[in-house]
């Protein structure tokens, strides 16, 4: 279908903008203050429609627990504690010596070795944490402990009762991520954020980069924020944390100002990370400049062809297919060069002016046939922006 | 693309579709001729702005669509919403943003056609 009724101009059209209620509630401006019990996380579960439905099935299948199942707790010579090689992978030294025993290595960051004890022999094997007690017999042996022998040392351990290796095995997967809820990247970024605000503890570089980085997002009012939270729905919200743990200070500053200024009132996409690394990279390379023209001129193409720069990833994604799937016979993997190069190739395709890296311009392009990856958009889009 | 609000004797939802027609046909074979299903409004429009659309609805506006006990997000509203603020909400949201979307037709009936 034409729809003759609009015309596509690189003009953006001012979006009003509205008060963000993010500026008022950022989780990541100060602590909360709050604490919580258990007995307010099980009223939390008792209100679970999920959680009543695995309660009821517990029920119905008669399954009831022994509270003498749970792990317990042991100090046992690391001398007595053998390693099975079939369960844990080999010992890696590289980890033992710049993460585990590097140059931040303080005891109070050690865990409790996981281990399965044997009912019959009494022996503990372990099933995860290797790496650790192998770090601290090497710094004991090192004469770097204010004891000598670490055979005799009394470790924490949490273990279970079984002589059923296939259990261990299982529970090392557990322990290992398999079922088990890791942190998640916000949670991380969230405490080195809260150990520079809060704490005022300057330590480690890596907090103040982080802490940094954000400040800059928070200058053009973007907020990070966890991937399944209530606030997602919010402006200048984005869940995608490891583009934005990955992108340099210079990225941000372009990305999130881009953001505040034409699409305030919409979420950070995720594709706007590697579009503007794209794009703070090559145009210093190509010593260009990224004009205000050229971001005004951007900012209108998205707008009028895409609606918002989620609906313009969906599309240059889309294009990236049908692109691989002609040219090579099948769906190639997705490179998220792929939005830069898109939205380059259609910004000269509808005649833009500016002048912008041409290596854009020569990527995902077949000479011979004339073509490129833009030509891949919908047949809709490219009527339109004809 | 369209977008379409749908109503019947009880409720008010909406949804995007290439076909409307087809889409109106589904709902009147499932529902039945009586259930009074029909669409109060079709609009088009470019398929991102009208897939923008559908997702200022569903997540921006979340607050006022029925989500089960489950924690499934339907596509029908709550029952205090009426076609006449939800419609009008619809136009301003297109005028404020910018939306490459206009009405297309109005009651659309399958029954009627």
């Amino acid at each position: 279908m034409a729809y003759p009724f609009w015309d596509v101009r690189f003009e953006y059209k001012e979006v009003t903008r509205k008060p963000n209620p993010m500026t008022n509630i950022n989780p990541l401006a100060r602590s909360s203050g709050k604490t919580a019990t258990y007995g307010d996380r099980v009223v939390q579960l008792e209100n679970s429609n999920k959680w009543q439905k695995s309660v009821r099935a517990h029920e119905e299948a008669g399954r009831t627990f022994d509270v003498a199942n749970i792990p317990k707790i042991a100090l046992v010579p690391l001398g007595e504690i053998v390693i099975d090689e079939d369960i844990q992978r080999g010992l890696e030294t590289e980890h033992c010596s710049n993460t585990i025993g590097g140059t931040k290595f303080d005891p109070r960051y050690l865990t409790a070795l996981i281990c399965a004890k044997s009912p019959t022999t009494g022996v503990y094997i372990s099933i995860d944490g290797q790496q650790s007690g192998s770090t601290v017999a090497g710094l004991i042996s090192a004469g770097l402990f204010n004891t000598d022998n670490w055979e005799t040392l009394e470790y924490p351990v949490q273990y279970i009762e079984t002589d059923d290796l296939a259990f261990a095995r299982r529970a090392f997967g557990i322990v290992n991520g398999k079922g088990k809820l890791r942190q998640s990247r916000y949670s991380n970024l969230r405490s080195s954020v809260f150990i520079i605000r809060i704490d005022k503890n300057f330590d480690d570089e890596q907090d103040i980069i982080a802490e940094r980085k954000l400040q800059i997002a928070e200058k053009h009012f973007c907020y990070p924020v966890e991937q399944k939270s209530a606030l997602n729905k919010h402006p200048g919200t984005f869940s995608y944390i490891i583009g934005f743990d990955n992108a340099n200070e210079d990225t941000l500053e372009n990305l999130f100002s881009f953001h505040n200024k034409y699409f305030h009132c919409e979420s950070v996409h995720a594709s706007m990370f590697p579009l503007f690394r794209d794009i703070t990279r090559d145009f210093k390379s190509a010593k260009l400049t990224f004009t205000d023209k050229l971001a005004d001129e951007l900012a209108g193409l998205i707008q009028s062809l895409f609606s918002d720069v989620e609906q313009f990833g969906q599309a240059a994604m889309q294009a990236q297919k049908q692109w691989s799937i002609q040219r090579y016979g099948y769906d190639n993997n997705w490179s998220d060069d792929m939005y830069a190069v898109v939205l380059f190739q259609l910004y000269k395709k509808m005649g833009g002016q500016e002048e912008v890296p041409l290596i854009w311009l020569d990527k995902y392009f077949d000479p011979k046939s004339n073509t490129g990856i833009v030509d891949f958009l919908t047949e809709e889009i490219l009527d339109m922006a004809a | 693309m369209y977008f379409y609000i749908i109503k019947n004797s009880t409720d008010l939802g909406f949804g995007i579709t290439g076909n409307y027609e087809s889409r109106a046909q589904d709902y009147v074979g499932h529902a039945g001729p009586r259930s009074g299903t029909h669409f109060p409004y079709v609009f088009t429009g470019l398929t991102p702005h009208v897939r923008k659309l559908e997702k200022i609805v569903k997540d921006q506006w979340i607050d006022r669509t029925f989500i089960t006990k489950d924690g499934w997000k339907t596509e029908w509203l709550n029952e205090e919403q009426t076609l006449e603020q939800f419609t009008q909400d619809i136009l301003d949201v297109i005028k404020e943003r910018h939306l490459k979307v206009k009405v297309y037709t109005k009651d659309y009936n399958f029954l009627n056609r």
